[in-house]
């Protein structure tokens, strides 16, 4: 009898991932009542408040996509690496201290960073680099960056740690040394706890909203350098929801904006979660 | 009792492992005690004794594997072709690639059967391109692997069963042609079959390798060793051809031992 | 040559831990960073006053008091529908469920919950509980809607502390003729609680710091009132620093009001963290079975 009702209530979090799925669906659907798909996916120009009003998803896809893509070439090598050094370098009882510190660090708010982002990287980069603007992809990306690290850093850390301890051994017994036995046989044992760590940043990075919505300037456009504002697909949610009346088509495409975030991190998270799961016994 | 003299300083011979004196502590505890014994080159020589009397710690000193452990603090010498391998001028990872170890748990790399026994020959820049190839097939073959795995090099070493495993982690080892081979309980953990053919295995080394083979099964010393230790306490309390000592211990817990009082 | 190609080798390695070592640093130095213009930013505006009072002069004065009540509301209320929720899921997943497609489908479920973005849960509340449940923008809705976000925290939290029971403890009770549910709560929770309190703080952590869940569903810029009823939209603490700096005409005066909630919210969750984290890790090493 127990096994029923738990299980009836076990099954919330399911219910709501369905209602999470409907609600988004339904709000979205009047949209493209109206709206053709075609001209929403591979629509280049996002004017929601212009008559008539445009809704090309690509300069907010656009802008999700560059704001990531910085932010992994940052977070990924550092993260990586930290992690290898946590590893593989770093004393016992200085790994001891930092892991914790480092999966602390991964609760600061994202609201946190972008005030960061806004007030300091923003100026800084546009100093260092004489910017016309200072709030612009390439910083949001270093926000996320910085954001993401924690992750990266703890997920591959914990993925290093379940190889085996035995193939270390044996590397060593061989007569490989140190960093050897790292690079050679850890590193490579731990690949899919690793790609797990690498889509779980990546994931998060694309489904970040404030920090974005504070730094990458907002402008929903497609340029080819990431020094300029971009507006991402969260941003747009973000900060037009609030000024849009209900049930216009401007509300209900942002419900379809909200499906396609869903369906992206959805997917990548399944494929993070199959290498998860790939890891030792 | 004929023993082959190991005298390797000077000489042209290799693969000589002797301990002078030898003590190592485990922060404050002393594992091993003094311990002087000149291992027989070319020879199967087996260390018996019960659980934690030091043998595997003892025989880890000779290839510097306890060295990751911080709090090791060792004394004496251990002799390698008569240069002590705890010197400072010692060359640990030389010195590994000269004295292989198998473990008791088979544990090949999560790589193809190929990049396993490749990996020695790669980090040691031994050989490369068809070179390589070939010495991994040699050693393939000399642990009797080749029929059945021949052809599926590139198949991940995971596939393989237990004792598979264990004979691709001796070809492993032997691939980078070391002179002692150093074998802990190497049967423990596969079945009959497969400890078997382990042990068929070890017959081919004696007079190639100065092999030395921790075990806790008695039966498989006198099987496969011509020379046998026992230790207790971390002290060595009997050493001689193993006919010798099976038949007639100097030590009564040799015998107590034997005879399976306790272990 | 052996020599040398050891020394090579030795090299090598030098070389590449210090690559290792100098990445390492450079996290550790950006984060650094960052906490540092928090403290200093947020630490000289710090008061009680900032503390107790609420905002005046179009938000260029005065404390904060209402967005900290707010906060607290929020948190405390995504913890009561999160906790007793992912309790009950996690011990059905570690004490009831078979392997069979209702357990794989709840798994999926949560790994999913626990992946989408925070803007998706603001949708998604902004249309269910705002909308079709009708609770308005106000503490309910952004309780609720942060409450389905934090679930799977608790959920995995927990179920890591079940599964850490020994099978034995179980089957002792069993075999003296327990039922399962009384086997759960006699033997296997009192077992788990501290997982258990881990999750809760770790849940109502992750609650406290976030934003874009409750934009549209719970949050006001400005008001001077606390809320009188859960009906009631509320101030947050990381809207409000959100608001500071975007919408705020004289940012002069702002900012350092930002940095000062800045500050306290950073305060909030590391020591919510800090205390979630420090459980799990002791629980882990202290475990005397």
């Amino acid at each position: 009898m127990a096994k029923y009702s738990i299980g009836a209530i076990a099954s919330v979090s399911l219910l709501m991932l369905l209602a999470i799925t409907v609600m988004l669906f339904a709000n979205a659907l009047p949209f493209f009542g109206e709206y053709s798909l075609a001209d929403f996916l591979f629509g280049n120009r996002w004017h929601p408040t212009q008559e008539p009003p445009n809704f090309g998803l690509l300069p907010l896809l656009w802008g999700s996509l560059i704001v990531t893509v910085v932010a992994m070439l940052f977070a990924l090598p550092l993260g990586i690496s930290s992690a290898l050094f946590l590893h593989g370098v770093a004393p016992t009882k200085l790994r001891e201290i930092l892991k914790p510190i480092i999966e602390l660090l991964g609760s600061v708010p994202s609201v946190v960073y972008g005030l960061f982002g806004l007030t300091l990287l923003a100026p800084f980069f546009q100093r260092l680099l004489s910017l016309p603007v200072g709030q612009t992809a390439f910083v949001a990306g270093v926000a996320l960056a910085l954001m993401s690290l924690p992750i990266v850093v703890s997920v591959a850390e914990d993925a290093l740690d379940s190889v085996p301890k035995e193939y270390g051994s044996a590397s060593l017994a061989l007569g490989a040394t140190r960093w050897e036995t790292l690079m050679r046989v850890v590193f490579p044992s731990a690949r899919s706890g690793i790609w797990a760590a690498v889509l779980l940043a990546l994931g998060r990075t694309i489904g970040e909203t404030m920090t974005v919505l504070m730094v990458a300037g907002g402008a929903a456009q497609i340029a080819f350098t990431p020094f300029k504002p971009v507006r991402t697909m969260t941003a747009a949610i973000a900060a037009e929801m609030g000024e849009t009346p209900q049930g216009t088509l401007h509300f209900h495409a942002l419900f379809g904006v909200g499906v396609v975030l869903f369906l992206l991190t959805f997917i990548i998270n399944l494929i993070a979660n199959k290498y998860a799961t790939k890891s030792f016994k | 009792m004929v023993e082959k003299e190991c005298c390797c300083v000077g000489s042209e011979e290799t693969g000589c492992v002797e301990a002078v004196q030898f003590n190592l502590c485990y922060g404050d505890n002393h594992v091993i005690k003094n311990v002087s014994l000149k291992f027989p080159r070319e020879t199967i020589t087996a260390i018996m004794g019960p659980s934690g009397c030091g043998k595997s710690t003892f025989f880890r000193a000779i290839n510097r594997m306890n060295d990751l452990i911080p709090s090791v603090k060792t004394q004496g010498e251990i002799l390698f072709d008569g240069e002590n391998v705890y010197s400072n001028k010692a060359d640990i990872y030389k010195l590994r690639r000269r004295i292989g170890m198998v473990f008791q748990r088979p544990n090949p790399f999560p790589m193809s059967i190929l990049d396993n026994v490749a990996y020695g020959l790669r980090i040691h820049r031994l050989a490369k391109g068809s070179e390589l190839e070939d010495r991994v097939v040699e050693a393939i073959k000399s642990v009797n692997l080749w029929d059945e795995v021949g052809d599926r090099l590139k198949a991940n070493a995971m596939e393989l069963s237990g004792g598979q495993q264990q004979r691709l982690c001796i070809a492993r080892a032997l691939a980078v042609e070391p002179e002692v081979i150093l074998l802990d309980e190497p049967t423990s953990a596969l079945d009959p079959v497969s400890s078997a053919k382990i042990e068929e295995q070890l017959a081919e080394f004696i007079g190639k390798y100065t092999t030395i083979i921790v075990t806790h099964n008695v039966a498989q010393a006198a099987r496969v060793a011509q020379y046998s230790a026992f230790m207790m306490l971390g002290k060595i309390i009997d050493f001689g051809p193993t006919k010798e000592v099976f038949t007639n211990p100097k030590n009564e817990l040799t015998e107590r031992y034997l005879s399976g009082k306790f272990g | 040559m052996q020599q040398s190609l050891s020394s090579k080798r030795l090299l090598q390695q030098k070389i590449g831990f210090a690559v290792l070592g100098t990445a390492a640093g450079i996290v550790l130095v950006s984060v650094a960073i960052l906490l540092f213009f928090i403290v200093r930013r947020g630490l000289p505006i710090m008061s009680w006053e900032f503390l107790s009072q609420p905002p005046k002069r179009g938000m260029t004065e005065g404390g904060f008091y209402p967005a900290l009540v707010g906060t607290f509301l929020l948190g405390v209320g995504a913890m009561l529908f999160s906790l007793p929720i992912g309790v009950m899921t996690a011990i059905y997943l570690s004490e009831f469920a078979s392997a069979g497609r209702f357990t794989k489908a709840i798994r999926t479920g949560v790994n999913t919950l626990a992946g989408l973005p925070s803007i998706v849960f603001g949708l998604f509340g902004f249309a269910f509980f705002c909308k079709v449940l009708r609770f308005g923008v106000s503490v309910l809705s952004g309780a609720l809607t942060l409450g389905v976000m934090a679930l799977p925290i608790v959920i995995v939290t927990t179920e890591e502390a079940l599964r850490a029971v020994p099978t034995s403890f179980r089957e002792a009770s069993l075999s003296l003729g327990a039922t399962r549910w009384r086997t759960t709560v006699k033997v296997v929770l009192p077992n788990a609680v501290s997982g258990i309190v881990t999750g809760a703080i770790l849940s109502m952590g992750r609650a406290v710091g976030e934003t874009a869940p409750i934009i549209f569903t719970a949050a006001t810029f400005y008001t001077r009132r606390l809320p009188k009823t859960p009906l009631d939209e509320v101030m947050a603490l990381p809207f409000h620093i959100y608001g500071l700096v975007t919408e705020g005409v004289f940012p002069e005066k702002q900012l350092p009001i930002a940095y000062g909630s800045a500050l306290t919210l950073v305060m909030l969750v590391l020591i919510l963290s800090g205390a979630g984290i420090y459980l799990r890790y002791r629980t882990r090493r202290k475990r005397i079975w």
